[in-house]
């Protein structure tokens, strides 16, 4: 397959024209979608969605049908001459990530030195922030460490993924991209299990009247939990992607870029949940 | 042409690097995560003050992110300026932890 996509490739002169309009497209997608969402401007929301799909319909359909993308380009001019053009740009996202999520921890930091730690023994009557350990604590850090360490090895099978790929060894790269997509769905279906248990025990996103001291708290669990865990989800997308096109033989020596740019995003949604599991889970106020 | 050189040049590279330390990373981070998560209760049981756990646990944060950024992403391997390029945001990170603290 790989070879396919070489034998459609344009001649050398023609390189400079491998572009998309596709991230474009979805880039748009996000700011009908957020805009109409942070304004409750419905119609910009629908606008925004069906961009989502076309943009992720036309980026599919180039991706498979295209040629561009077995194509490996690097950058000419300085600083960053010599380094993979696509490589690069996911370096790049990777860092606009860092700064939203840096964003959304500073916000549930903000919001915890806001309320008192909450008393041991007693029902707190206002708002306060429980203590990892005690028995009052509702998050269950056994099983999230389970979790944490389930991710932790995904990292380490995407890794090797990568490095199968770069060896041009596609037995090994089919089972650990299997395995990095098993574990990551495991992840999120461990996730999804602890969400619906807290829920039941009244923690909830927003302030309820059984729980109305763990507002906060469940404010600042939900939306930092809850994003990181939209983004294992958009990565789990990717990587059943990898799989299909690993079993259809696209990746090898010659084009293992792919894999290898799926794998930095997977990494980093690793490196935020190294940070968001002491911060929720293991520090207290 | 030149660009073909480049990327021939970058599969040698690989090839040289064909003995990565992906298990023992990850035996690493498997440690660490489970000597953290016994901070909560020790702390407790020790009197180990709050300061201390959460500058230890941070600390481990970072030391694991590191690794993960070395070795899992690969930036150990990479040129000198994109190992550069991901600690540009860490100054606003460390700005934004500044201006935390004094509120």
């Amino acid at each position: 397959m790989a070879d396919a996509h070489a034998a459609h490739a344009e001649p050398e002169g023609h390189a400079g024209h491998h572009t998309s309009i596709w991230p474009f497209v979805l880039a748009l997608a996000g700011g009908f979608g957020f805009g109409g969402l942070a304004t409750q401007f419905w119609p910009s929301v629908f606008v925004g969605g069906v961009l989502l799909m076309v943009g992720i319909g036309g980026w599919v359909r180039q991706d498979l049908y295209g040629v561009s993308f077995a194509v490996k380009q690097e950058v000419e001019d300085r600083p960053f001459a010599g380094i993979s053009i696509r490589k690069l740009g996911m370096w790049l996202f990777i860092i606009s990530e860092v700064f939203f999520f840096t964003g959304l921890i500073a916000a549930g930091l903000a919001l915890r030195v806001r309320v008192d730690p909450c008393p041991e023994g007693v029902a707190a009557l206002s708002a306060c922030w429980p203590r990892p350990g005690s028995a009052e604590f509702p998050l269950n850090i056994p099983l999230t460490a389970i979790n944490t360490f389930i991710l932790l090895a995904s990292s380490f099978t995407m890794a090797e993924a990568v490095h199968s790929a770069q060896l041009g060894k596609q037995g090994h790269l089919k089972i650990f991209l299997a395995a990095t997509l098993a574990l990551g769905a495991i992840f999120v279906g461990i996730q999804v299990f602890e969400y619906g248990k807290l829920f039941a025990e009244n923690l909830t996103p927003w302030p309820n009247s059984v729980r109305p001291d763990l507002g906060t708290f469940g404010t600042a669990f939900y939306v930092q939990t809850g994003f990181h865990g939209a983004h294992v989800t958009g990565g789990i997308l990717g990587l059943a992607y990898l799989n299909a096109m690993a079993r259809k033989g696209r990746y090898g020596k010659d084009n293992s870029e792919g894999v290898e740019i799926v794998g930095l995003y997977w990494h980093l949604v690793d490196v935020v949940w190294i940070f968001l599991f002491p911060i929720m889970y293991l520090i207290g106020r | 042409m030149a660009t073909t050189t480049r990327a021939a040049r970058g599969m040698e590279t690989v090839a040289h690097e064909l003995k990565r330390p992906y298990v023992a990373v990850l035996a690493f981070l498997a440690i660490v995560t489970i000597v953290e998560v016994q901070i909560p209760t020790l702390g407790t049981a020790w009197g180990i003050p709050h300061d201390l756990q959460i500058v230890f646990l941070i600390g481990t944060a970072i030391i694991k992110a590191v690794m993960v950024a070395l070795y899992y992403m690969h930036l150990r391997y990479e040129p000198r300026i994109l190992r550069l390029l991901p600690a540009g945001p860490l100054v606003f990170v460390a700005l934004l932890i500044v201006v935390l603290v004094l509120d």
